[in-house]
């Protein structure tokens, strides 16, 4: 009976919501396994290990992770028995996943300690990808997609083969020390889900990722703020901060990363957001190397290199715009946050006036830091000797993402915000436009017309001009909505 | 001239005023034809239950929000359109401060310090010292009280004519709100500056406040000067045999076991008790902690 029990525990642990997609994904991976069986020659052990790994990892990433989540849920609420169970639970999964398997498939023929350490790799990976916080999550998924190319790169022996435990088994190891200490950080520190350092499993489970610029967490940023360390915190710039300078007084009261910093503090953000780009673009590389083993270093930098910084470009403007979105949306949904203050803050300027630098004050910062962009990327696809279609192709992405950014800031500021179906389609039609118009051109062969052939580039230009007029339309909205409003730091849902 | 005589106009207005303010949120309304005036260098008392409206009522006087009827005005001006003459005069410290939070205290208030001409730059510093605050921390990693004292010592450092306080004592400790109970009493008796504070611990009420408000399922079903609760409000009792003769004007009403009735009554213009003519009826006097409990139980 208590097989059972614990056996069903990690799909006890989940919502609802979660089931239903769990049920999806599991359907969608139970096709995919059985065309895989049906096409392949799955007779031999390493095959069948293999099979039962990418099996495991729809087993130990999705599902169990909740489970880790609820013996910590159970620590933390002193409930030592549910924490037991879940534990137990976990025990009895890896007997079913790793050990079971690994003693089976040995009987019949095969390398248990190889198929072990297998499933072992596959299950830890998969648990440090969910228990482990975003930005190693990344290098996870960058480690994963690379597994080939690192194969060859590194000469490192695979299942097969006799050395294949002397990687395998620290590999393993690392990973699941990972998992531990992301266990014990939670446990200790109870880390909140809106938090940077926050396990995937976590943003997931609590939503946080939607309701991060909701407002719903009207004290995320002091949160965020508090579990940050020192080093990572932002340096203010209070120099010409006053009555003499209102815009720059809005942004200090914002906050964010457009705020004035020191010089320090700036190249201290910088170099946070340019660490992670460089992983991308050494992920890149390692590509380019794998695919091209005999190519020149020139040829391998400039694929690899600046087709990275094109990617990084057009992802860093998407970003840039959302997570500035997030930003506004918060501080417009907040009332003890800034807004209170700038209202009654004496010097920002008659109700004219403060529309005029509140309108600066948000647009300015972010058409900035786009526009840098804009040239980085292009000035990478004229390196490229990419054709004038895709370099417009490219120029439209990173323009798409600014327009987002405006015509949202004025939606917010104005109150004028369309409801949040809207958002999500406007936002998942604008991404797919921008991704299209990032990869098309950068995936074509140098010099060609992307999707030139067929008639896909007008549709795609059709497509942008939809895009554009709908965000026009959203801007001159909310820029009305603003001028409409008795003062400009109302916040929305007040009136 | 025409700044001197603006200034004197300022000088000489009513503080706060709101007339037949209306809000609801969800279709749930929360000010119902809301009427409430602050002479100058009073100190109100807003009490009411959680939920009560109390900090929307705050807001819309200070022009953070806008009603969807009615109108509201600091020093005579709209308050949705304030001038920077009037914003310098008022200070407001919200329930759960949260503005600035990437700042330090001390960077705060040099920042803040910039914005207004009469910024008591040593009385900020020395509060802090005083209340042991670690003035370089970031206001995010300061404990919810600390992080309220700040507040609190950033509107007192700005010399306001007007101060306005939402549930100061929520997060503080006993020491501490002795403390800033001290403070408002001292720059309403020294400094003339008028305060509107809310809270629902009667008792703080009690221990400062000049005038008191009672906010009341949207209702503002008291507004009187503190010292005239005893002599203006009483508990009539009536015996079952007279239950059904309670006043219509009274502010609450409630059934015994035994039959009995009870209600809390104001004194009509001419100082007498509704229901004193009937035959039984006795008047209990009520203190404000009680006034609020029968009329909000």
């Amino acid at each position: 009976m208590k097989f059972w029990y614990l056996l069903g525990l990690p799909w006890q642990a989940l919502s609802t919501r979660a089931r239903l997609w769990l049920v999806a994904f599991y359907t969608l991976l139970g096709f995919g396994l059985l065309l895989g069986f049906s096409f392949a020659n799955a007779t031999s052990w390493i095959s069948k290990t293999n099979f039962l790994l990418m099996a495991n990892l729809s087993i130990w990433v999705p599902l169990l992770p909740n489970t880790l989540v609820l013996a910590r849920d159970a620590h933390l609420l002193r409930l030592p028995s549910v924490e037991r169970e879940a534990w137990q639970s976990l025990w009895l999964f890896a007997a079913l996943t790793i050990a079971m398997p690994a003693i089976l498939l040995g009987i019949s023929g095969g390398h248990v300690l190889a198929i072990a350490l297998t499933l072992l790799l596959g299950a830890g990976v998969g648990m440090a990808y969910a228990c482990t916080s975003i930005y190693l999550a990344l290098l996870i998924v960058f480690g994963a997609i690379l597994n080939d190319h690192l194969f060859k790169l590194l000469g490192l022996p695979d299942l097969s083969q006799p050395g294949f435990a002397l990687w395998a088994a620290p590999t393993t190891a690392l990973s699941w020390l990972l998992v531990w200490r992301s266990w014990r950080n939670n446990v200790r520190h109870n880390i909140a889900a809106t938090s940077p350092r926050a396990p995937m499993v976590m943003k997931l489970r609590s939503h946080a990722w939607k309701s991060y610029g909701s407002g719903a967490h009207e004290n995320a940023e002091t949160t965020i703020l508090r579990q940050r360390s020192d080093w990572q915190q932002l340096r203010p710039n209070l120099n010409a901060c006053g009555p003499v300078n209102p815009q720059r007084c809005i942004r200090l009261a914002l906050g964010g990363w457009f705020m004035p910093q020191t010089a320090i503090g700036r190249l201290r953000q910088s170099a946070l957001i340019i660490a992670p780009s460089l992983v991308f673009v050494a992920f890149m590389l390692v590509r380019s190397l794998g695919n091209h083993p005999n190519g020149s270093w020139a040829k391998i930098l400039q694929s690899g290199g600046l087709i990275a910084l094109i990617w990084f470009g057009g992802f860093g403007a998407t970003m840039l715009t959302f997570v500035y979105m997030g930003r506004l949306w918060r501080a417009w949904h907040s009332p003890n946050a800034g807004l209170a203050l700038l209202a009654l803050l004496p010097g920002l300027g008659a109700n004219e006036r403060s529309r005029h630098n509140l309108s600066r004050a948000i647009i300015a910062p972010v058409v900035g830091a786009q526009s840098l962009l804009l040239v980085v990327v292009l000035a990478c696809a004229i390196s490229l000797k990419l054709s004038v279609t895709s370099d417009l192709m490219i120029a439209l992405s990173q323009l798409g993402a600014i327009g987002f950014a405006v015509a949202f800031a004025f939606a917010i500021v104005g109150g004028r915000m369309l409801p949040t179906w809207a958002i999500m389609s406007l936002s998942i039609f604008g991404c797919m436009l921008i991704n299209i118009s990032l990869f098309t051109p950068t995936l074509s062969d140098p010099g060609a017309i992307p999707l030139g052939p067929t008639n896909m580039l007008s549709l795609l230009e059709f497509a942008w001009a939809v895009l554009a007029l709908a965000l026009i339309w959203i801007g001159v909205r909310g820029w009305c909505g603003l001028q409409a409003r008795p003062h400009a730091f109302l916040p929305t849902g007040s009136t | 001239m025409n700044t001197v005589l603006r200034h004197n106009k300022i000088a000489s207005a009513t503080p706060l005023v709101a007339n037949q303010i209306c809000h609801s949120f969800d279709a749930r309304p929360i000010l119902n034809r809301v009427d409430l005036s602050l002479p100058a260098g009073s100190v109100l008392g807003l009490i009411g239950r959680n939920g009560a409206g109390k900090s929307t009522l705050i807001r819309i006087m200070l022009g953070l929000m806008q009603p969807q009827s009615g109108a509201a005005f600091a020093f005579d001006e709209p308050a949705l359109k304030l001038t920077d003459a009037v914003k310098s005069r008022i200070a407001y410290v919200p329930q759960q401060p949260d503005a600035l939070a990437w700042l330090s205290a001390v960077q705060m208030f040099e920042f803040l310090s910039r914005f207004y001409p009469k910024w008591d730059n040593d009385f900020a510093n020395q509060t802090l010292q005083r209340w042991q605050i670690d003035a370089g921390k970031l206001l995010a990693k300061l404990s919810p009280g600390e992080r309220q004292r700040v507040d609190i010592i950033r509107a007192l450092a700005s010399q306001p004519d007007l101060l306005v306080l939402d549930e100061p004592a929520a997060a503080l400790d006993p020491v501490a709100r002795r403390e800033l109970l001290r403070e408002i009493a001292t720059r309403a008796g020294d400094a003339g500056t008028t305060v509107l504070f809310s809270s629902h611990i009667v008792s703080d009420v009690e221990r400062v406040a000049s005038d008191v408000a009672f906010l009341h399922n949207g209702h503002l079903v008291l507004n009187c000067p503190m010292d005239t609760i005893r002599e203006r409000y009483a508990r009539l009792w009536l015996p079952a045999s007279q239950a059904a003769s309670v006043p219509k004007e009274s502010l609450s009403r409630r059934r015994g076991k035994d039959g009995s009735a009870s209600a809390v009554v104001e004194r009509d213009a001419n100082g007498r008790w509704p229901g004193a003519d009937i035959s039984g009826a006795r008047f209990d006097t009520l203190g404000l902690e009680d006034l609020f409990v029968e009329i909000a139980e």
